[in-house]
């Protein structure tokens, strides 16, 4: 994460705040996601040097290729 | 009990983000619209969980002095104006037609994300494009604008790791 990610988060979140009246935010998802995340990152710091990157990498890539090309298949 | 589902969703976008050093977003996303929300408020959820992480790490980089100001400014301002364009055409259109656009974003980042582990191993640092203003603007408000709309704040640095050298890593790139 990096500071101009912030920025570009904040204003993607100010954007979506615009728009609140026409979306149906689930707070539980937001709260949820923010404390996983937030529950995870010091394991998740440690395992950088220990999980082999690449493999995994590509293991991710495939598993989201997978599932979101059934879901535009199927949508 | 939903949360539940969402605290463990955003876990393991942690773990492989931690262990990749991107993607948190992408998985983030991914397993969100996998647990029934919208693509809107998937992306909205995102990035409202994200403006903590990326607060906490974007202050302990100041703290070590790690940030290029002029850098943060040519990849920040553009990044926000695209991310702010992003999020409202991503509120606009309809709920079928939101899917299916964050569905191939998020798609095609996939292959983005394959791509990079496969072929690009270790490319050296490209000085003249880090230098060069106009290409800062460019990546800054692309990157912005597919990251709201896509739903996620590691699409915008995979973009960057895409275009840019490996090498330098998203938290260098801004802040160095």
């Amino acid at each position: 994460m990096s500071a101009a990610e912030f920025i570009v988060a904040v204003c993607a979140s100010v954007g979506f705040l615009v728009n609140i009246s026409r979306l149906d935010i689930d707070w539980s998802a937001v709260g949820g996601l923010a404390l996983g995340g937030v529950l995870m990152a010091p394991i998740a710091a440690k395992l950088v040097s220990v999980v082999p990157r690449r493999p995994l990498g590509i293991a991710v890539a495939v598993a989201i290729i997978v599932i979101n090309g059934v879901r535009l298949v199927t949508a | 009990m939903n949360w539940l589902f969402f605290a463990l969703a955003g876990s393991i976008a942690q773990l492989i983000d931690g262990a990749l050093g991107m993607g948190f977003g992408l998985t983030s996303s991914t397993l969100l619209l996998t647990l029934g929300t919208s693509a809107a408020v998937a992306s909205a959820a995102v990035h409202a969980a994200e403006i903590g992480t990326t607060l906490a790490s974007g202050v302990s980089h100041w703290h070590r002095e790690n940030v290029d100001y002029e850098i943060l400014k040519r990849l920040a301002i553009p990044g926000g104006v695209g991310a702010f364009a992003g999020a409202t055409f991503l509120s606009s259109i309809d709920l079928s037609g939101g899917k299916i656009f964050i569905s191939t974003i998020l798609l095609l980042l996939g292959f983005v994300l394959l791509y990079r582990n496969v072929f690009q191993t270790n490319i050296k640092a490209n000085m003249a494009e880090i230098n060069n203003p106009r290409y800062l603007t460019f990546l800054g408000a692309t990157g912005g604008f597919v990251d709201a709309s896509g739903g996620a704040v590691g699409d915008q640095s995979l973009l960057q790791h895409f275009w840019q050298p490996p090498s330098m890593n998203h938290g260098k790139l801004s802040e160095r």
